[in-house]
């Protein structure tokens, strides 16, 4: 038991009662504040608690999606990438960055393991992606330009969706 | 976030769950303004902490944060103190001086940052601190050093 700091001994954190959970997601949902998204990590981590592990996050309520058409940010991680921060402080910034996005944000996620079939691809994979909307390739980038990815040294590809 | 806030009310678990669902849901309205600047938990955390003050003030028990006049020393607590008894200590502290310590002397939080939190100024906020680290003593060691 520490001397010097008794608060030191003191949990930091708890886990709250599972009711509490269901409640407060089925709030956010009926508010139209969850939609599908980046990163279960970063509910995971605000949490602290595992308050919300089911992979959906909290978006701004939108007036519905703008005409245009849908983006591909492939981010791509280099010998570049700073490895340095936490995978949870990046999950979190990328993540408030798609929120920041607003209607221009479609969908986003963390990618893991690859398989390949029918031949070989490049050697870079993937690690995550973002799907955005634009109504043109300039506002694309423009969108990709912002992407906190860059700022660690990470690359990222943007590709049309032909859809 | 849920222990924070069980902490900030004294070990209230039924206002506890309160808070926290309503720290969730402003948290969630103003996500957009979430700049990745400090960790998201702690931004969260900043909304447990105002979220609590306000069912505090409105459960009208926070007449402490209202003394002005600090205790002529001001020593932080040290010693040997079993964790039931300093976690029951700390719940059974006033209101405004639990809120003030809780977040100094354990989430560690400035006297800066805890003023911008609770909408008071930071004198106040040192002031509440050495109150209730003075509380929190005599509450353990029944005035005895420590």
């Amino acid at each position: 038991m520490p001397e010097d700091n008794p608060f030191a001994q003191l949990p930091r954190d708890a886990d709250p009662p599972p009711a509490l959970k269901t409640r407060v997601m089925a709030d956010l949902r009926r508010r139209g504040l969850i939609r599908s998204v980046w990163l279960p990590r970063v509910l995971a981590l605000a949490a602290g608690l595992a308050l919300f592990a089911a992979g959906t996050w909290v978006g701004a309520r939108d007036a519905g999606p703008p005409a245009g058409q849908q983006f591909a940010l492939l981010l791509y991680e280099p010998a570049s990438f700073d490895t340095t921060r936490p995978h949870d402080e990046l999950a979190a910034e990328y993540g408030a960055w798609a929120q920041s996005l607003g209607t221009r944000f479609v969908a986003g996620d963390a990618l893991g393991d690859q398989r390949v079939l029918g031949g070989t691809v490049g050697s870079e994979v993937p690690t995550g992606y973002f799907i955005v909307r634009a109504s043109s390739w300039e506002e694309a980038m423009s969108i990709a330009a912002a992407c906190p990815h860059l700022r660690h040294g990470g690359t990222v590809a943007v590709q049309a969706i032909m859809t | 976030m849920y222990r924070l806030a069980l902490r900030q009310l004294g070990g209230d678990a039924h206002a506890a769950e309160e808070v926290v669902h309503e720290a969730w849901i402003r948290g969630a309205e103003r996500m957009a303004t979430f700049r990745g600047d400090a960790a998201l938990r702690t931004w969260l955390c900043g909304f447990v902490i105002r979220v609590a003050h306000e069912a505090i003030r409105q459960m009208g028990r926070d007449t402490a944060m209202e003394t002005p006049d600090p205790p002529a020393e001001d020593r932080r607590l040290t010693g040997v103190f079993d964790r039931v008894d300093l976690e029951r200590a700390i719940g059974a502290l006033a209101p405004g001086f639990r809120q003030v310590l809780v977040l100094h002397d354990i989430e560690g939080y400035t006297h800066e940052e805890i003023a911008g939190l609770l909408d008071i100024v930071p004198g106040t906020s040192k002031s509440q601190l050495a109150r209730a680290r003075a509380a929190l003593r005599l509450a353990l060691t029944g005035g005895a050093h420590a």
